[in-house]
């Protein structure tokens, strides 16, 4: 095990390693193609009509019902629903995926099983769930991937009702369960989780959030939301603490306990996590969207004379309520520089005749809840959101708004409760300085029960296409129908040796070209449930030509690379050097 | 044309308010039990009928959370005066008794038992446009806005002439604010202002409205009208009306990058109101960023005793 913060220093007294490697001076390896090759790329920027999604699940080899309890849900855990998985367990370069599924309240231990899916390309995938040798039907919820090992592999780690299940990748397309080996098979509920070098050794911890106290057995009686007999909770059930582990470098994560920097977490309906650096100070931070409580921020105050330090600042810093004070029902988190300061913004999805909630950096580790100013609020309170994601989905160089959502409570309606059971996507385009509804059609407009979704440019022709699964219901692919050049990707990859953050959460981003600047976080979480595709995404502004990119490794390291639009870019750390790939 | 009409429908309120010629308006048997404080203000009773339905509703409908889009008060303009000379004159329908009940039991704030009363005059009945207004009021305490709203635009449609029916657009207005709909809630509030300009609570919604739209100037001019009627109101709808313009003004000031006059604004609102949470939340959220970091714990102490929101 490396001593923790050995290699780099870290704080606001250390030094930091501030090496600008500039890719000139470096070996550029052009490997591939350019964009004449991408699937479906266009000469044109304006051959196609954007916000055009096409669901492709039949035919995709996708055929899923995904199981989270009964229907019509009368306990709280059968409305959560589960997440996705973006894994590229082959190392064949795209992402394939991965649906933990969940189970029912008579069986939590026996579900129809998690499914492996691997990506053929073309929107089509495979079943290799027999193959892979991943055996696993608990009842499950989130899940997150990383190189937990260090091995080159990611692997999975699957956040159940019941005790957490740690998937080890052996490289050769299957997977073993290691959850007692590697120590993560805490019980209780858990709902996300992610993986991120907190302790700065270079290898991945684990955070995991835990929601309910529940126990299938001792089911909930009934509460009562506008005059109606609804699924209880969460507010008067027990709440559970979240969890942290270590990683020891030596193949075992070790929970923290009381009297350890992330081991006196106060109990809370926890349900999305991200990890980044939220005020701007080099070090990456923990941010916990829970329901119906405050939210929490744990800022990272380590440094080398006392070690790896956490303050929980969730009611100083502003996150952790909306503009009136008021705790929201945090599902959905998503991160973006809505305002162009570079400095990154936070969104939260929430419950209905609530609004969604905008907070923006102020620059000074405040963040103010600015919904109403980016047209986030009024829109957004009919609506029961879960996975939200920032993507620029129509490549014109600023990034859209995505939120899935459907209700918890089966009853509602838009007479009952404002709000419907099953819900459209709700898509909003940035236009200059604020956001705007797009007109909910085709596969956007249908309603459904949503809870989870992946992004990523799953059919390689430069675009955002997405993965969506909605509670007892089909996992869906919408297929992003753009069609246009203008964009970029990047992909970062620290291939040090034994360095298992490999694919570079805590780094920062920034893609800049004339007066046009772009910030992205390489962060730890998902959307909701789910993790985050590794492959950053930049639609461009059409007059871009070439531009320059800057990434700040979570190290501090800086470099610098030129690079061409219409390509997938591999930042690779190697060593004291870095190479910079276009496919 | 239109200021005959308009001559005409408040000289009908008035003849309404009248004791001594109730019988004129005999159809609608179902008097208003908040009738004798309209005899207060026989000069404006129009003014002073929508007064006491203002308290009404923001006791029913409580202080805003959330919203979208905006309003000054601007006079109408041609367009605008052409439409509603192109409006059907209302028809007369008779009334129905029972509505007299089930509006004081809605106004006593027993919405369950006033809404099973609406509810049977509407089997009965379906086209009884008043029915259909009161149940909207019933279900918007409830907090079911969309369906508030729908029973105030079936109203609407119908046409028909009853004792609240100019109070329309100002309840569409607010329903429409919290179902979402900000394209309705601005259409309808300009409406009400353009009838009412001078009344505290259409102006509170418009600028609660521009503020969402992220007119911090258009939210400024309504809240300081908001403030300016507001203290005309009697208490104890003034402090309330004063209490949340000032928190609203805070916070379009906050987001002007105005924070002492926004801290000024809520500090205001403090004063009218010691007890409410969200005054010391802003407060505490304005000094931290102003750099006065005991002040802003005080005031968190302040908020967190007072319970922190309701979440």
């Amino acid at each position: 095990m490396r001593s923790p913060f050995g290699c780099f220093g870290i704080g606001g007294d250390a030094p930091r390693v501030e090496s600008l490697l500039l890719a000139t001076s470096l070996v550029a390896v052009f490997q591939g193609c350019s964009e004449d090759d991408t699937v479906g790329s266009s000469s044109s920027q304006e051959s196609s009509k954007p916000f055009v999604f096409t669901d492709v699940t039949s035919g995709s080899g996708i055929e899923l019902e995904t199981v989270s309890g009964g229907t019509p849900s009368t306990q709280i855990i059968e409305v959560k629903g589960g997440g996705l998985a973006l894994i590229d367990f082959d190392g064949d370069g795209d992402r394939d995926l991965f649906v933990p599924n969940g189970a029912t309240l008579d069986a939590p231990e026996s579900g129809p099983g998690a499914k492996l899916f691997r990506n053929d390309g073309a929107l089509r995938f495979t079943d290799v769930t027999d193959a892979s040798g991943i055996s696993h039907s608990r009842w499950s919820f989130g899940t997150a991937v990383g190189d937990v090992d260090a091995d080159g592999h990611d692997d999975i780690f699957i956040a159940c009702y019941g005790p957490d299940v740690m998937l080890r990748n052996l490289g050769d397309g299957t997977f073993q369960d290691v959850s007692l080996e590697w120590g993560v098979g805490d019980p209780g509920w858990s709902t996300s989780a992610a993986f991120a070098d907190l302790d700065l050794d270079g290898d991945l911890d684990l955070f995991v959030t835990r929601y309910v106290d529940f126990d299938v057995d001792r089911p909930v009686p009934p509460a009562r939301f506008k005059g109606i007999e609804v699924v209880n909770g969460p507010r008067g059930l027990p709440s559970l603490s979240d969890l942290f582990y270590e990683n020891d470098g030596a193949g075992r994560l070790r929970l923290h306990r009381p009297g350890d920097p992330l081991g006196d977490l106060a109990p809370s309906y926890g349900l999305n996590v991200a990890i980044l650096d939220l005020n701007d100070d080099g070090l990456i931070d923990v941010l916990v969207g829970n329901d119906s409580e405050p939210n929490d921020l744990y800022l990272n105050r380590s440094n080398a004379e006392d070690g790896m330090v956490f303050k929980e600042s969730g009611l100083i810093s502003g996150l952790a309520h909306d503009l009136n004070g008021y705790d929201q029902a945090t599902m959905g988190m998503a991160v973006a520089d809505v305002d162009d300061d570079r400095l990154p913004d936070v969104f939260s999805s929430n419950f209905s005749s609530d609004s969604n909630t905008m907070h923006v950096s102020s620059g000074s580790g405040f963040f103010d809840d600015r919904t109403r100013q980016f047209g986030l609020a009024l829109v957004s309170r009919p609506f029961l959101g879960w996975a939200s994601g920032f993507f620029d989905f129509d490549h014109d160089g600023d990034e859209d708004l995505l939120v899935v959502n459907g209700h918890v409570y089966p009853q509602a309606t838009r007479a009952t409760m404002d709000s419907e059971y099953e819900q459209a996507i709700l898509l909003m385009e940035r236009d200059g300085d604020r956001f705007r509804r797009i007109e909910p059609d085709g596969a956007i407009g249908e309603p459904h029960r949503d809870r989870s979704a992946v992004f990523d440019d799953l059919d390689g022709d430069g675009d955002i296409d997405l993965v969506v699964t909605e509670l007892n219901g089909p996992v869906r692919v919408l297929r992003n129908d753009l069609n246009r050049t203008g964009w970029l990707q990047l992909r970062l990859e620290d291939a040090r040796d034994g360095f298992g953050n490999r694919h570079g959460v805590g780094a920062t981003v920034r893609l800049e070209s004339g007066d046009w600047v772009a910030t992205r976080w390489v962060s730890g979480g998902g959307p909701f449930q789910s993790n985050w595709s590794p492959v950053l995404h930049f639609g461009l502004p059409q007059d871009f030509k070439r531009g320059t990119l800057t990434v700040r490794w979570q190290d501090g390291a800086v470099e610098r690379h030129e690079v061409l639009p219409d390509r997938l870019f591999t930042v690779r750390r190697t060593g004291s050097e870095s190479v910079t790939e276009s496919d | 044309m239109l200021a005959f009409k308009k001559v005409l429908y408040q000289y009908s309120i008035l003849i309404r308010s009248s004791v001594g010629l109730r019988t004129v308006c005999a159809f609608s048997s179902d008097l208003d039990p908040i009738m004798p404080l309209q005899t207060q203000a026989l000069r404006k009773p129009f003014n002073c009928f929508k007064c006491v339905f203002y308290a009404c509703v923001i006791v029913l409908i409580g202080c805003d959370r959330g919203s979208e889009s905006t309003s000054t008060g601007q006079p109408g303009n041609a367009a605008t005066e052409l439409a509603e000379d192109l409006t059907p004159p209302l028809s007369e329908v008779p009334g129905d008794p029972r509505l007299k009940v089930g509006k004081e039991l809605l106004m006593a704030g027993r919405l369950d038992e006033s809404l099973i009363i609406f509810e049977t005059v509407l089997r009965d009945r379906p086209e009884l446009a008043r029915a259909h207004f009161l149940k909207g009021m019933t279900l918007h305490g409830r907090k079911s806005h969309a369906l508030a709203l729908q029973h105030y635009l079936k109203s609407e449609a119908l046409n028909q002439d009853f004792a609240e029916h100019e109070l329309l657009d100002y309840y569409v207005a607010w329903s429409a604010f919290y179902a979402g709909e900000a394209e309705l809630a601005q259409d309808r509030v300009e409406r009400c202002l353009l009838d009412n300009p001078e009344r505290a609570d259409p102006n509170f919604l418009a600028g609660l409205l521009a503020f969402n739209d992220d007119r911090l100037e258009d939210a400024e001019v309504s809240l300081r009208l908001a403030l300016q009627y507001g203290r005309l109101e009697p208490e104890p709808a003034r402090s309330r009306e004063l209490r949340r313009a000032w928190i609203r003004l805070s916070d379009v000031l906050a987001r002007a990058e105005r924070r002492e006059e926004a801290l000024e604004a809520v500090t205001n609102a403090i004063e009218i109101q010691p007890d409410f949470a969200e005054s010391w939340f802003r407060k505490a959220s304005l000094l931290s960023r102003l750099g006065r970091e005991s002040e802003a714990q005080e005031a968190l102490v302040r908020w967190q005793a007072l319970g922190g929101g309701p979440g």
